[in-house]
């Protein structure tokens, strides 16, 4: 049987503005109702290439604004909790968010706001994903190229896989169930609980699982 | 000597330069033609300096031209500039139609067909009127905050603009509302220039003798021009807070206000408000003092940029790119650049500096431990290699077309 290469590829973000913004909470809940579902990916998948996510105690934008910009941590909690990787269908995102901010809103005994330069700026993003000439036929091949991938590789086959795939799964654990029928190795990688993680720790993470499984 | 990408790899890492080279495989050959309006002075010429040759050595046949235009001409723009920034300025039709002749002179000596043009700042603005079918995408990268500008000014600049297919800016919060993708890159620092290299003590020695500053306390640093909007009055009073309880001296280092009245006023405000204290040094530095403000920002125990209004603050990125935690005014990219309370502090009034210069003067070790984090902030985001992708991934985007994701 011939297998075929996993191809390591990198991935950049690159931001563009909307025009918009939230200093409030019913801003947000409006803004929320009103933009494009790509500012809504970008806000909740493409959190984890913002140096900020680092520090962050949850692993999207909307949660990490109303702790850090809000300052509400109940709010902060709810929309944390939250995993758009659940189904990340546009509309269903935007039902879920709304959900959560409305409901938040109507037991609010005053509107949240952001102190001056805290606001939310709505953006949304391209990502270019560019092949980087690392290939991998066998597992001590992948162990390599995941253990030397920079945040962007990482983002891309992890993170971003997720939303691209069909089955909820990562590129990492697709290829070793597919092409080395390895079932038990790619569960074990997709059991990895990654929105509460930074990027080079799903890096080690799975690097260990190979490591491992090399062995 | 000729600055290559290898020479960033002991800095930013192998995997940053090997990312730079696997986009740059993709966009070889590509002409990118950059103008701008000065080869010398200034941030924008300072970057496009060494980005040229890196764009290049990346694959990309990168061109920079300068735009020649008389003094008239740079009177006038120096006009849009604050007019930008939302001084109120009035504009004389004449002087318009002058800037757009200098344009029209200049569209005619410069090669204007590259794939990608990348337009800088006002000057050169008006050379889109002169796109022909062999210019591929139009793109202007605005280094100003633009958000509250000059009415009439914006009427007679947005037009221009809005033909473009692109533009850049550094902050969400400088953009103006245009009929086109308005991408978002940071603007950066190059860790090998000057300002930023790494120094042997023996030098930071020299130059701190140079300046003729005791050693015996630590001291706090503030490095900017002489303006009310980077409050360095508030700084004074912020320092004479906290030295009350941890000694220590400041150094405020502006440049010589030669053309600028308010400059003037500023510096005799912050001569009074120091008074003859002899822990305050104001030292006016000219702008070639790049190694001397290199050496007092690594010899700094803390530094500050208590601004009120920023346009991005580079010179927050410089410290911190030293290991040193800043506190900053809570406004425009200051607010990016320090993670409050993880890079640094952000900062609201005078009173908050004096407390954060306490703390961290207090508690060195804390101190050390946010400069770290401040320095590998800054090595993954406020780079010149960072900049020099995201230029990469422009070139790819405005290839391809506007997809959410670009796989090659």
């Amino acid at each position: 049987m011939t297998v075929h290469p996993f191809v390591l590829y990198d991935a950049h973000a690159l931001r563009m503005a909307t025009g918009r913004n939230a200093a409030n909470l019913r801003e947000l809940l409006t803004a929320l109702r009103e933009v494009d579902a790509a500012v809504l990916r970008h806000h909740l998948f493409r959190f984890p290439l913002d140096p900020a996510y680092d520090f962050s105690a949850f692993g999207h934008e909307f949660a990490y604004w109303a702790e850090a910009g809000l300052q509400d941590a109940v709010l902060a909690e709810r929309l944390g909790n939250f995993d758009p990787y659940d189904n990340p269908e546009s509309e269903a995102l935007r039902a879920a968010l709304l959900e959560i901010v409305e409901d938040h809103l109507m037991a609010s005994h005053h509107v949240p706001w952001a102190r001056p330069g805290s606001e939310l700026y709505f953006q949304r993003s391209m990502l270019v994903a560019y092949p980087t000439g690392v290939e991998a036929t066998d597992l001590p091949g992948l162990r390599d190229a995941v253990a030397q991938a920079s945040r962007g590789a990482i983002y891309y086959h992890f993170f971003e896989a997720r939303t691209r795939l069909d089955v909820r799964s990562d590129d990492f654990s697709a290829w070793i169930e597919g092409s080395l029928g390895l079932h038990d190795l790619a569960a074990a990688i997709r059991r990895i609980d990654f929105p509460a993680l930074r990027i080079e720790d799903v890096r080690d993470a799975v690097a260990q699982l190979l490591t491992e499984a090399a062995a | 000597m000729t600055i290559e990408l290898q020479d960033y790899e002991p800095i930013v890492g192998p995997s940053r330069i090997g990312e730079i080279r696997a986009l740059g495989r993709h966009l070889q050959g590509v002409r990118m033609l950059h103008v701008n309006s000065t080869a010398v002075g200034g941030g924008v010429a300072e970057i496009l300096r060494r980005m040229i040759p890196l764009l290049r050595e990346a694959g990309i046949d990168a061109r920079w031209e300068v735009l020649e235009g008389d003094a008239d001409f740079y009177r006038t723009t120096k006009s849009f500039h604050n007019g930008l920034q939302g001084l109120p300025v009035r504009v004389a039709d004449a002087e318009l139609e002058h800037y757009l002749e200098v344009n029209a002179r200049n569209a005619a000596r410069l090669p204007l067909d590259a794939e990608v043009l990348l337009i800088h700042d006002p000057q050169p603005a008006a050379l889109i009127h002169h796109r022909h079918e062999r210019s591929g995408t139009w793109i202007w990268r605005c280094h100003i905050d633009a958000a509250t500008p000059s009415r009439p000014l914006w009427r007679f600049l947005g037009p221009i603009v809005a033909g473009y297919d692109a533009s850049i800016w550094s902050m969400p919060q400088f953009t103006r509302p245009l009929p086109h993708h308005q991408f978002l890159v940071h603007p950066s620092i190059d860790p090998l220039a000057e300002k930023n290299r790494d120094l042997e003590p023996e030098e930071i020695e020299a130059v701190l003798d140079r300046l003729q500053l005791p050693r015996d306390l630590p001291f706090v640093l503030q490095v900017s021009r002489f303006d009310r909007f980077k409050d360095p009055v508030g700084v004074i009073h912020a320092w004479r807070l906290a030295s009350r309880y941890v000694p220590c001296r400041l150094v405020l280092v502006g440049g010589e206000a030669t053309d600028d009245p308010e400059g003037a006023e500023v510096i005799a405000e912050v001569r009074a408000a120091a008074g003859d204290d002899p822990l305050v040094h104001v030292l006016l530095l000219p702008p070639t003092a790049d190694l001397e403000i290199n050496a007092l920002q690594r010899a700094a125990a803390v530094v500050l940029q208590k601004s009120t209004r920023e346009g991005f603050g580079l010179t927050v990125s410089e410290a911190m790119w030293k290991g040193k935690p800043v506190i900053g005014g809570a406004t425009g990219g200051i607010t990016v650049q320090i993670l409050d309370g993880i890079t640094g502090f952000l900062v609201h009034s005078v009173d908050g500096a004096a407390y954060r210069i306490r703390q961290l003067l207090s508690q060195p070790d804390r101190a050390h431990k946010m400069g770290e984090r401040a320095r590998a902030l800054v090595r993954e985001r406020f780079l010149i290699t960072r900049h020099l992708l995201d230029y990469l991934a422009l070139v790819q985007a405005v290839r391809t077309g506007s997809d959410d994701v670009i796989a090659l």
